[in-house]
């Protein structure tokens, strides 16, 4: 192989960025968010233990950028303990270096360097071709939850796509939602996340929640990074609070979208990681939001099995019951059906990423990975 | 008689992989020159190599092992004696 072809792999530096954003525009998608946004892309792959560096994997070609392998940090929490995990995102080679190799080169240096769990959330069949060849353990697609918001809203919204929707899916979701009854939960409030503050919520997170968890790190660090401070979108965190005790007893994050050149809007809940006492209280509190604001629906993309009895007392449906998928794509509106799949890898045990996916406790949500950004 | 077991053995691999013929692989072959030796195929073969000869191989050697050729000089200079197929 002569020495312009020898393709090498390295971390991503600050000083690449420049040169990283345009091979994203230019190779990946014209246009990206990622190629035009320095600091979301910062953002994004900062990682807390390379301080001078982003947790970005390139591969070169004779000093010329021909791959990119995002991986963001975001420990996994394995009933309180905590391991290391980084969520894949944005990998791609350029066409001229497709089958050399180098995207599974990438990958493959990923599941030597990274020390932990690997995880994926939205991919295409080519991905999950190479994924499942690597040792990933494949989820087809991560439960979507809906819920009606204002019915008016819905009709105009499903009216614009190029493909007419059975009358059936604003019935199923009306009948649904008609059904909600929540329990009422004497003695818990639900306040700001800046009104109790990261403190109080690490209290819970390390007291309550991790211990019996398994799914993504959620301490104070995660959320404030991946919610309270994201750098363009504005995202709600709400906490339940007992007065009794101080103690606060699960957390909720969720955002508006707005639709570009249109009225209606969408809520989008992208956590609801709490107690099982603190879930109808929470809920309560996201319906009066929807009440207020009347978007077409509500939807959550949410592994949990252990949600499910409270999300069907606030009204929420599960996709999969209805005869078609609403859109999950905003920034454009797209009613391309698309579902969301995840893939786990853990180095050494074989069984470990097989028994979390397989896990009805696993609580694994849209917004943990990549799948929650603008366009 | 070392080269030549060890090529025969690399070709058998290749030929379960790639769902060829082994009389189909020729001595030349390449990533993207032969039938199935795509990206998916790249990782399937680099996996199933690891599986026969009992090694690891690195994302940088990934990159490397893309000929019959290449592959043939790696597993010389780095693989354990070759059990039996």
């Amino acid at each position: 192989m002569a020495p312009e072809d020898h393709i090498s792999l390295s971390w991503c530096a600050p000083g690449d960025i420049p040169q990283v954003r345009e091979l994203i525009g230019r190779h990946w998608r014209p246009g990206h968010v990622m190629a035009r946004d320095a600091r979301l892309y910062a953002w994004q792959f900062h990682d807390p233990g390379r301080p001078q560096g982003l947790s970005v994997l390139l591969a070169r070609r004779g000093g010329e950028l021909v791959g990119h392998l995002g991986l963001i940090p975001g420990d996994f929490n394995l009933q309180g303990r905590r391991l290391p995990c980084r969520w894949t995102s944005l990998w791609f080679v350029t066409k001229q270096t497709q089958a050399t190799g180098a995207g599974v080169a990438l990958l493959r240096k990923a599941q030597e360097e990274c020390g932990g769990l690997l995880g994926c959330l939205g991919y295409n069949q080519e991905a999950l071709r190479v994924f499942g060849a690597m040792g990933f353990d494949l989820l087809p697609a991560l439960p979507r939850w809906l819920r009606l918001g204002r019915a008016s809203a819905l009709h105009g919204l499903l009216a614009g796509s190029p493909q007419p929707y059975p009358p059936q899916v604003g019935q199923d979701l009306a009948q649904a939602a008609g059904l909600a009854a929540l329990r009422p939960a004497p003695g818990l409030e639900v306040r700001d996340w800046a009104s109790l503050g990261p403190r109080a919520w690490r209290e819970a997170w390390e007291r309550d929640l991790a211990p019996g968890g398994l799914g993504t790190w959620l301490d104070e660090d995660f959320i404030t990074w991946r919610y309270v401070r994201h750098p363009v979108f504005r995202y709600t965190v709400r906490l339940v609070l007992r007065p009794a005790d101080g103690r606060v007893l699960g957390l909720m994050v969720y955002r508006v979208q707005e639709l570009a050149g249109r009225a209606e809007k969408i809520l989008r809940l992208l956590e609801l990681a709490c107690r099982e006492e603190a879930r109808d209280v929470l809920l309560q509190d996201l319906l009066a939001r929807v009440e207020e604001l009347g978007p077409a629906f509500v939807d959550f993309h949410c592994a949990s099995q252990d949600l499910a009895p409270a999300l069907e007392r606030a009204g929420f449906l599960r996709e999969e019951s209805l005869p078609a998928m609403l859109p999950s794509l905003f920034q454009p509106l797209d009613f391309r059906q698309a579902r969301l799949p995840a893939a786990l890898w853990a180095p050494r045990d074989q069984g470990l990423a097989r028994g979390v996916l397989n896990s009805p406790g696993l609580y694994l949500t849209r917004g943990q990975g990549d799948q929650d950004r603008p366009n | 008689m070392v080269w030549q077991y060890m090529r025969d053995d690399i070709k058998q691999v290749m030929a379960q992989v790639f769902r060829l013929p082994v009389d189909q692989i020729p001595d030349t072959a390449k990533i993207n020159n032969l039938l199935n030796w795509d990206s998916l195929g790249h990782i399937q073969l680099m996996l199933a190599l690891e599986d026969r000869f009992g090694l690891r191989i690195s994302a940088e050697n990934i990159l490397k092992l893309q000929s019959l050729e290449a592959i043939e000089q790696f597993l010389a200079q780095t693989a354990p004696a070759a059990p039996p197929a």
